[in-house]
């Protein structure tokens, strides 16, 4: 047999050439690499979005956060395994408090709700799903609660405080870039006017090419592989040492929303309630102004905790209660039903009682909202 | 090393391999900087500049000591001493010339630098002087091994640091002090082989430039192989001219490696067994998977950088050793051994396991017994050459005594075994011999890996539920 003479110039165009062939084809079609997943069938689905603050504990807490790429992290939460008949899905969106940070799956809200083994009126079994995720911005719990329409919610439970309405740039960049298209058509949709915007823009087709992507797929990969041991230790969060908060409160009545003599929530993100409300579309829309901490030590008169001096917050809760009104949306105001005991490592994090009490004071409006829409 | 290093490294190797009768000068160039420019970030800062110097200081030390006078003939080693110089003050001098993005921002005061060529003129000019009796190699042998020892003890370099932070008047406070020193495990190791070697007379004539491109070859600088001086000189004195199909193996080699460390490697480690597993699971089973995950890592990522050098070295025409023959599919101990890191075992086999076999031989000792001192001793020294810890030690007992189980084990069956096995039975035989060794050296990587002997103990209670 006649041997042919090798020509490694041509071996490494015509690898040049595929790749660059792979590039333009993947910019092109854009394939939802997000979607594929050995969670919920190789491996247990995470019961809660994966997310973990620092670099340094993602080989602890086994996880990876992949905010560039919904597709994948609701691939590895259990709300993409198939709704059963009988299954009445109740989907909480918020921040850290209901992702519950310091605390581990099976502690928090959702898990807490879970334990109460709620029946709506006509039998169905009603089942929690976390799909918090730990930033205060309420324009980014709307685009997960977007994207969640996919997985058949029946109900939205959606946990604010004051601290999420603020218009954070920075938020913005960082969760709602990456889905640009997304977001821009729903600042259109319901004229978001106070959302800032500047820096979303849709990516150019070198940011969609598997090049561009590499930051993106590396984390859905390593997502990926996370789940081995996340599925042998059940921990999805590196569990640190906290220190009670303190009653005392610092001496100031400084706030980002205006003046004691004149409140300004202007440049605020109140209009989102409404886009969340819109994005629900048929499935019930619970808000629930969630419970803070109450300072009762020295300057516990001009503040309630480190975030929110009293004059603030009283106002943010009369306005919330207004717009909810307007709006007519479902809305519970619970912001002083815990102890300050049940406060953890923040003015917002609960203890596991904490979490049991305020299943408790949420379930009964919840199932009456199950049986009247 | 990042795929970025590796990609720049891969880029010189082209260009030098390209090169004419400047080849040798532009690989001394290379290595000297390399070993600058991979040195990682240190708690001291200024061991940023006195690491990679000591480094490269040690190399022509150690070549004014073995060379013969006809070597060190100044006409033919001026222009390496001007390389070596001349990246030397490059690299140390950027802060004035702006190449901070190149290499590290924090630069050594001139002082330093004043300093270093000072003393280093002094001893050089010292060595050149004065006669070198034999004893004289023992002795700088035994100074790179007692190095050795205090770079790989945490209880001499935490006193080290707790000496210059007493000078400076600071407390260290650490209780982790490392010197981070890149490369020097096969540093010391061919500069210990060179020293041997002149010591009997086996060494042959080496310049300046063939001998610090030897200790401090650049594609094999931080992970090996170490290559024996002779065969290496050899290779850099006859560059192959690559022909097609060459260029193909040399880059399949490369990029074989860099998937190996990059992707197999990297993406192993997230669910190889560490100490924080060992605390999370609980489960037998997963126990089982984070250890087999460990013991393809690490031999995936050690491989990988093999195949990684051995590719750079061979676009520039320079065969290195093999390190690696497929060890997990090895039928028993012996042959694992024979099979991972090779290199290695080879150095250990020479200078250490044969010298101490044979002395031990002269003396009225069991053959037995001699197996298992020599096996012990050679595998828990081994075991030191990664770290003086008690981890490290048990790791060369556990393959100490294994061998010699083997050992025994093997001479026990063959004089028992008239007749060979039937061919299934063999295959059935080695199947196990397979299954058997890889368990066995899974479970030795358990004292190796985690970083007390208790960890080590709860991981093996939940393994075996005992």
């Amino acid at each position: 047999m006649k041997m042919t003479e090798v020509n490694p110039l041509r071996i490494f165009v015509k690898a040049l050439l595929l790749y660059a062939l792979a590039n333009i084809l993947f910019a092109y079609f854009q394939p939802s690499v997000g979607k594929l997943s050995i969670y919920n069938w190789l491996v247990p689905g995470r019961e809660r979005l994966p997310y973990e603050r620092e670099v340094e504990y993602y080989p602890v807490s086994h996880t990876i956060p992949v905010y560039e790429d919904m597709d994948a992290m609701f691939s590895s939460h259990i709300v993409s395994r198939p709704k059963y008949a009988d299954e009445y899905r109740v989907m909480l969106v918020g921040d850290s408090s209901t992702w519950a940070f310091g605390l581990t799956s099976k502690e928090n809200l959702t898990s807490q709700l879970n334990l109460l083994k709620l029946k709506t009126c006509n039998g169905r079994r009603v089942v929690f799903y976390n799909i918090a995720f730990p930033l205060p911005y309420v324009a980014k719990d709307v685009l997960i609660m977007d994207k969640a329409r996919e997985y058949e919610p029946d109900m939205f439970l959606w946990l604010v405080t004051l601290d999420a309405f603020r218009n954070r740039t920075i938020y913005t960049d960082y969760f709602l870039s990456p889905y640009a298209e997304e977001v821009l058509a729903l600042v259109d949709e319901y004229q978001l006017s106070n959302l800032d915007i500047e820096n979303v823009r849709t990516p150019t087709f070198w940011e969609r090419t598997i090049i561009g992507q590499r930051s993106r797929l590396k984390k859905i990969a390593l997502l990926q592989l996370h789940g081995l041991p996340w599925s042998a230790t059940a921990l999805d969060y590196y569990y640190h040492d906290w220190t009670p908060l303190s009653q005392d409160q610092f001496d100031s009545l400084d706030s980002d929303f205006g003046s004691p003599a004149e409140v300004n929530f202007d440049n605020t993100l109140f209009d989102v309630l409404r886009a969340g409300q819109g994005v629900a579309g048929e499935a019930p829309l619970l808000v629930v102004n969630e419970p803070v901490f109450i300072g009762s030590g020295i300057n516990s008169g001009i503040r309630y905790n480190d975030f929110y001096p009293r004059w603030v917050y009283d106002e943010y809760r009369v306005y919330l209660d207004k717009i909810t009104r307007e709006e007519k949306m479902d809305y519970l105001d619970l912001w002083n039903v815990l102890p300050s005991f049940e406060f953890t490592d923040s003015p917002f994090h609960r203890s596991p009682a904490g979490e049991k009490l305020l299943a408790d004071l949420i379930s009964p409006q919840l199932l009456n909202l199950t049986c009247s829409k | 090393m990042t795929v970025f290093n590796i990609g720049i490294l891969a880029l010189a190797a082209f260009v030098i391999g390209r090169l004419g009768r400047s080849r040798e000068l532009a690989l001394l160039g290379a290595s000297v900087f390399v070993v600058y420019w991979l040195q990682p970030q240190q708690q001291f800062v200024s061991l940023v500049y006195w690491v990679p110097t000591i480094t490269i200081a040690l190399t022509v030390i150690c070549w004014l000591l073995v060379s013969t006078p006809e070597a060190r003939a100044w006409r033919q080693n001026w222009p390496a001493v001007l390389v070596i110089i001349g990246i030397m003050l490059l690299v140390d001098l950027n802060q004035f010339l702006g190449f901070e993005k190149i290499y590290m921002t924090t630069t050594p005061r001139l002082w330093m630098i004043a300093l270093t060529l000072g003393v280093f003129s002094v001893v050089s000019f010292v060595l050149i002087k004065t006669p070198r009796p034999l004893y004289i190699f023992s002795a700088a042998f035994i100074s790179i091994i007692l190095l050795f020892i205090f770079l790989k003890t945490p209880f001499f370099v935490n006193i080290f640091f707790e000496f210059v932070n007493s000078l400076s008047g600071q407390r260290s406070g650490n209780p982790k002090n490392i010197i981070s020193w890149l490369g020097f495990s096969y540093i010391a190791f061919r500069l210990m082989h060179t020293l041997r070697d002149r010591q009997v007379n086996r060494l042959p004539v080496l310049t300046l430039a063939e001998y610090v491109n030897y200790v401090i070859f650049f594609p094999a600088f931080t992970a090996g192989p170490i290559d024996r001086v002779e065969r290496f000189v050899q290779e850099l004195r006859n560059p192959a001219a690559l022909a097609g199909q060459d260029w193909v193996e040399a880059g399949t080699r490369f990029f074989v490696g860099l998937f190996k460390k990059f992707i197999i490697a990297d993406a192993l480690t997230l669910i190889a067994l560490n100490d924080v597993l060992v605390g999370q699971v609980k489960s037998p089973a997963w126990m089982w998977f984070f250890l087999y995950a460990y013991s393809l890592r690490i031999y995936f990522d050690f491989s990988g950088y093999t195949d990684i050098a051995i590719g750079l070295a061979r676009i520039m025409g320079i065969r290195l050793p093999e390190n690696f023959a497929s060890p997990y599919l090895k039928s028993n101990l012996t042959q694992f051994w024979n099979s991972w890191h090779m290199t290695l075992t080879q150095w250990f086999r020479a200078y250490f396991f044969y010298p101490i076999t044979r002395a031990l031989r002269t003396k009225e000792i069991p053959v037995p017994l001699i197996i298992l001192i020599t096996q012990v001793a050679t595998m828990i020294v081994i075991g030191l050459w990664h770290g003086v810890t008690w981890g490290f030690v048990l790791w060369g007992l556990w393959h100490g005594l294994g061998l010699f189980i083997q050992n025994r084990w093997s001479e026990f069956i063959r004089s028992r075994m008239k007749t060979p096995l039937h061919a299934q039975g063999q295959l059935l035989l080695n199947a196990s011999g397979i299954f058997l060794t890889f368990n066995f050296v899974s479970l030795g990587w358990l004292f190796f890996t985690l970083s007390t002997p208790a960890l080590a103990w709860q991981a093996l209670s939940i393994l075996f539920k005992l």
